[in-house]
């Protein structure tokens, strides 16, 4: 594979260094980064659109173009959620949780430089793991069956308890809250409609993406709208008028965010192969690690630039390792790799062996772009930001009615349905009510993302089981791996804290 | 200063917006003279069109998807929509609508309540359009809520198993399965299937009863075809009942052996597997992505819809666009469409109770 590898790199760097590629990949970076800041607007349904237009592009151009879309519309999902507490992308849902407050703090325009960085710095890594690993990785993929991805969304499920900083009921109350709406709609595996009541659009269940952007976009608004009321009329988004003049934190600073970001973009790429994990998951998890792994758990949630290196890296990892099942065995490992799956096979490359072979100078070209695209991306990233983030600066009576207006027309546009536009105004009003109880909305969001995995996957284990469940469950290395790890995750902080406080005494 | 800045930034925030959900509302149309287009027919080559409908579209022709972007379901209906535009009289557009959601029925309940003008079309799945058998959905409509035009493209359906499985080194074909599961009888085999009443539980519920066994216990994957796949061939479990299209990219690496392909032909992209009916299992089955329209419609109307949709199948570059995708094209027009519905209607009703639609 080296060997190929090496050998065909001249053609490699002349297939990548056309023209046409390259402007494709220029036009992916800025289409996605629009596309993932705004809300609604995801990934895949910017890859979809684009898709039958590639077919007359070479496919070095097309399917680097949709990788590029692919990976900037993540990155661009962080953009608005630090800057408008609004996840453009369910991906950046846990970017929101720091990067937000430290907008509000004045500090803007260096998270989302911070943003930027971990986000190329965890593609980039992913799309090193595509170049070099994919065979193991794939493998490796495979051995997670449903029991695994049952006890994955535990561990997602786990990040609730450090969520709810002030008190853990709090935060459990929330989560039991997101889980049982999660029921809500037809039972995928027998079929039977749960808490429907006849109606056709809850059929489907409650939609995640508008419940998310309702549960976090709109309270902020109610709340900045109450402050303007109160006798600060135009309030700005941040308090101080100045929004940070810094692109970059000093180094001193970013340095140790590094480790952050790689283990994050370990975790990324490898909640990336995984396709019964959906793109959202691996973000969450790099996110917890990260707050676990930290000297200052406290800050997170309330402002910490490890949170949103964390998320950030995490996420755009996931993009390159959803990839690598789909290029070796035709499984994609995320909703936004199956339609690059499409792309790939519209050009006729059909995704196995063959394309590591037979076609790896293609292949490997794509790859190269990828990489490429995402070095672009953190550099027009990192320019784009210095005027992106002006939009703190616009009055709070401004920018707030077009918070609304982005959240209904985003949740309008997922699926063209105004049943999508109530769920986000009830879930806003949940979001509100959450909030002034000082309960943590994210963990209803955990709830609402993972229940459904966690029911899945532990349904499915039942039957593969054939009824010895706890057999099945010990002749499975990588369960009893997680569930060890999900207990050190929730025990070890517990235990350090104690041992923390019986030295100071 | 202040307040021109906020002004500006939220004038382009706005038309940010507008051009995102302009990008939204045009991408699958077929006027932006895209790729698809330059090579297919010019509009003036059209079959049909005369009196009434002569410029038919002037607008633009939504064509509301069930599925959600970048899905089978979706790809199909985007891959069409330019060859049906080009084949109308008229200058309009088409443009694929997601509208998900409600197993289907919000697609379709948007269908039902538009106006037969022929500028609301939807796509239509087998076999879940019948899922509105299932009692407790509560689904106000049935399957003459609606028009079928015609059937697009079939994927049909297919069981295979693992190359490396040592179980199965013998077993070749349908009939040896079948043998197998016999001589087995003691034993449940898992078979990976994606999500509750699609055409590969039914292909195993008739495989079972045309061989005589019952020791196959269907696994439905929730997540769908990926997670189906990734359980099959992570050995979780045992026999993939599937269709050709997700079957062929292991089918050629060689992963798996493809015991019979469940259609009356075979199939072009596996020319060597024999089919169902070839082995004494006479079964067709697929899953079928058709197109339909609202009741009511001007015959005149739905007959130049139909020769549209007739005309764009054949087309050669959207063949060859769809056999690289690994779609097999199967037009089935107007009576014959409904008719081939009509069947399938009625086979998934023999299976209700299996399916669980009686509560």
């Amino acid at each position: 594979m080296f060997n190929t590898l090496v050998n065909s790199l001249p053609a490699i760097a002349a297939n990548l260094f056309h023209l046409e590629t390259i402007l494709c990949i220029i036009f992916g970076v800025v289409g996605g980064m629009i596309i993932g800041a705004l809300p609604g607007l995801s990934a895949n349904m910017g890859m979809a659109l684009m898709l039958p237009f590639t077919y007359s592009l070479s496919p070095i151009s097309a399917i680097a173009m949709l990788m590029t879309i692919y990976t900037s519309a993540i990155c661009g999902g962080s953009i608005s959620a630090i800057l408008i507490h609004t996840p453009g992308t369910p991906s950046s849902a846990a970017t929101a949780l720091d990067g937000y407050p430290l907008t509000k703090q004045g500090r803007g325009l260096e998270t989302l430089g911070v943003s930027m960085t971990s986000s190329m710095i965890g593609g980039t890594i992913s799309a090193i793991a595509m170049l070099f690993l994919s065979p193991p990785l794939a493998a490796l993929s495979l051995k997670f069956g449903s029991l695994e991805y049952f006890f994955l969304a535990c561990f997602g499920l786990s990040i609730i308890a450090s969520l709810a900083s002030k008190s853990v009921v709090k935060g459990l109350i929330a989560g039991v809250l997101g889980l049982i709406i999660g029921t809500i709609g037809i039972d995928a595996s027998t079929g039977f409609p749960r808490f429907a009541f006849g109606t056709i659009s809850l059929l489907g269940g409650i939609p995640t993406v508008p419940a998310l952007i309702g549960l976090f976009s709109l309270p902020q608004v109610i709340d900045q709208l109450q402050d303007a009321r109160h006798g600060k009329k135009t309030v700005n988004l941040s308090d101080k008028a100045h929004i940070g003049t810094r692109l970059l934190p000093t180094w001193s600073e970013y340095r140790p965010l590094l480790p952050t970001i790689f283990i994050s973009s370990v975790i990324g790429t490898f909640a990336g192969i995984l396709p019964g994990a959906g793109g959202e998951v691996g973000s969450w998890m790099a996110y917890n690690t990260a707050k676990n792994r930290s000297k200052n758990k406290e800050l997170f949630g309330k402002g910490c630039l490890e949170g949103v290196a964390a998320s950030e890296a995490g996420n755009n990892a996931v993009t390159g390792g959803a990839a690598i099942p789909m290029m070796t065995l035709g499984i994609p490992g995320s909703s936004g790799a199956a339609i690059l799956m499409g792309g790939l096979m519209i050009h006729g490359m059909q995704p196995g062996g063959d394309l590591f072979h037979a076609k790896a100078e293609i292949t490997y070209a794509i790859i190269f772009g990828f990489l490429l695209a995402n070095l672009f991306m953190g550099a027009i990233g990192l320019l784009m930001a210095r005027y992106v983030v002006l939009i703190t600066r616009v009055p709070a009576n401004i920018l707030c009615p077009i918070v609304v207006v982005l959240a209904s027309i985003g949740s309008y546009a997922i699926s063209n349905d105004m049943f999508n536009v109530y769920t986000m105004f009830v879930f806003g009003a949940i979001g509100y009510v959450l909030r002034k109880a000082q309960f943590p909305p994210a963990a209803m969001v955990l709830g609402l993302l993972l229940g459904k995995m966690a029911e899945r996957g532990l349904r499915q284990a039942i039957k593969l089981s054939r009824g010895d469940l706890l057999g099945y469950f010990f002749g499975r290395p990588f369960s009893i791996a997680l569930v060890i790890l999900i207990l050190v995750m929730v025990v070890l902080p517990v235990v350090m804290e104690k041992r923390a406080e019986l030295k100071k005494h | 200063m202040k307040k021109l800045l906020g002004l500006v930034t939220s004038i382009a925030m706005m038309s940010c917006l507008l051009s995102g959900c302009g990008g939204t509302a045009n991408g699958g149309s077929a006027g932006s003279g895209s790729s698809p287009n330059t090579s297919g027919p010019v509009s003036s080559s059209s079959t049909a069109g005369s009196g009434a409908y002569a410029n038919f579209p002037t607008g633009n022709i939504t064509y509301i998807c069930s599925g959600s972007a970048g899905g089978g379901l979706d790809l199909c209906a985007r891959f069409i929509a330019p060859y049906i535009a080009n084949y109308l009289p008229g200058t309009g557009t088409i443009t694929v609508e997601n509208v998900t959601g409600g197993s289907n029925w919000n697609a379709y309940n948007r269908l039902i309540t538009s106006k037969p003008d022929g500028l609301t079309i939807c796509t239509l799945a087998t076999p879940q359009f019948s899922n509105y058998l299932n009692q407790s959905m509560q689904i106000p409509y049935t399957m003459d809520s609606y028009t079928p035009l015609a059937n697009c493209v079939t994927d049909y359906c297919c069981i295979s198993v693992r190359t490396d499985d040592a179980r199965f080194t013998d077993v070749n074909s349908l009939t040896d399965l079948a043998e197998f599961l016999k001589t087995n009888s003691g034993t449940d085999y898992l078979v990976s299937l994606t999500s509750g009443g699609g055409a590969d539980e039914l292909v195993m519920y008739r495989f079972e009863e045309i061989a005589g066994v019952e020791n196959l216990e269907g696994i439905n994957y929730a997540e769908g075809i990926n997670a189906s796949r990734a359980g099959f061939l992570g050995g979780e479990t045992d026999i993939y009942s599937g269709k050709v299209g997700d079957t062929l990219n292991m089918f050629q690496e060689g992963t798996v052996k493809v015991l019979g392909v469940f259609a009356a032909e075979r199939s072009s992209l596996m020319p060597d597997i024999p089919t169902g009916a070839e082995q004494g299992f006479d079964i067709v089955l697929g899953s079928d992505r058709g197109i339909i329209v609202p009741n009511d419609m001007d015959p005149e109307l739905y007959d130049l819809l139909l020769s549209a949709v007739e005309a764009a199948s054949k087309d050669p570059t959207y063949l060859e666009q769809m056999a690289a995708g690994g779609y097999e094209v199967n037009f089935i027009g107007g009576e014959d469409y409904i008719a081939y519905l009509r069947e399938i209607e009625t086979m998934v009703k023999g299976y209700a109770d299996m399916l669980g639609y009686n509560g």
